[in-house]
């Protein structure tokens, strides 16, 4: 049991190391968060899961996620990747992004098509569930 | 009171004044008629479903606000960092083949400047090459078909001289019907590629 539950971890990790979304745009300095590394972003960039999003001061930056999923954040915002998982075939969804603060835009893909009840949207106080959907947020 | 008492309860109201942020979330207008949020905290939801409508959040042990109407104004000034960063849209588009055959319809072949367009402007761009039959025919022939059809696409993007970051191929057999019909039938809106430019 305990062997199966580590080969799970193991594909699961191997599955979260891959890449889940593209920069598309971006502005002054955009930083990702990952692991212990500070990566310095630019467009064509790919971002993957547990990735922590941090716009400077005049900085902003736009991506697409592989199911069509795009959010954008404005200056002095930081943004977590928690959980992406996008498997129509084995209709596997999870979708975890937290805002810790600042300013975004969140416009929904296939994932909050096909399976809404995945995406989780968080802020410091809460939640917004989606029900495909563009919406924006501030988080002060 | 005692000083050490004071610093303490100083520091849980400075702790407390901080951990305070509030945070506002506007439903957008997304041009469809489906379009709703749940806001949620431990102490309650809201659903907004008209664009501009707003909550305030507090904090986790309150209800969020009621529900405000913000003007496209006051929406476009206050996120208006994150709105002009958000990228165009990805586009899904799809490409019809001939019975049993790789081969586009005539009407998607002349799609595929279009496409081509589009894919430009969204440089740098991936592509999803999505592979589909209809029902005719076992469904292991039907899965090395769609992923002919999918081929057939890709190479004809790489023919084209565009920096495509990254396609990715797949195929779905007959295992994903755009119209529903029972098996070993012939439907033509079911010989399908569907491409994702994004």
């Amino acid at each position: 049991m305990l062997r199966v539950s580590l080969l799970m971890l193991l594909f699961i990790s191997c599955l979260f190391s891959a890449d889940i979304a593209i920069v598309k745009k971006l502005d002054g300095e955009v930083f990702a968060k990952r692991k212990s590394e500070m990566v310095k972003l630019k467009i064509g960039d790919q971002l993957q899961v547990g990735d922590t999003l941090i716009t400077r001061l005049h900085s902003s930056i736009g991506v697409i996620f592989h199911d069509g999923t795009i959010v954008s954040l404005g200056e002095k915002s930081v943004l977590s990747i928690d959980q992406y998982l996008f498997k129509p075939v084995e209709k596997d969804y999870k979708f975890d992004i937290d805002l810790h603060k600042g300013v975004a835009s969140f416009e929904s893909g296939k994932i909050s098509e096909l399976s809404p009840q995945s995406v989780k949207f968080k802020v410091p106080e809460g939640t917004i569930g989606i029900r495909g959907t563009k919406f924006y947020v501030e988080v002060r | 009171m005692e000083p050490i008492v004071m610093i303490a309860w100083l520091g849980i109201l400075i702790a407390g004044m901080m951990s305070n942020p509030t945070t506002t979330v506007v439903l957008a207008d997304n041009g469809k008629a489906e379009n709703a949020i749940v806001v949620k905290t431990k102490k309650g939801s809201v659903v907004l479903d008209k664009p501009g409508s707003y909550v305030s959040l507090s904090s986790q042990n309150s209800a969020p606000s009621s529900v405000k109407v913000m003007t496209k104004e006051q929406i476009q000034s206050r996120f208006k960092g994150a709105i002009a960063s958000a990228p165009l849209k990805p586009i899904s588009v799809l490409l019809y083949f001939k019975n049993d055959s790789n081969e586009l319809t005539d009407e998607s072949k002349a799609k595929l400047p279009q496409i081509l367009k589009d894919i430009k402007d969204r440089m740098p761009c991936e592509v999803n090459i999505i592979g589909h039959t209809d029902t005719k025919g076992s469904a292991e022939h039907n899965v090395v078909l769609s992923l002919e059809r999918a081929n057939s696409v890709k190479e004809w993007i790489q023919s084209q001289s565009v920096d495509i970051l990254k396609l990715h191929v797949e195929s779905y057999g007959e295992s994903n019907l755009l119209v529903p019909t029972g098996d070993n039938v012939s439907e033509e809106k079911n010989r399908r590629v569907e491409l994702l430019i994004r």
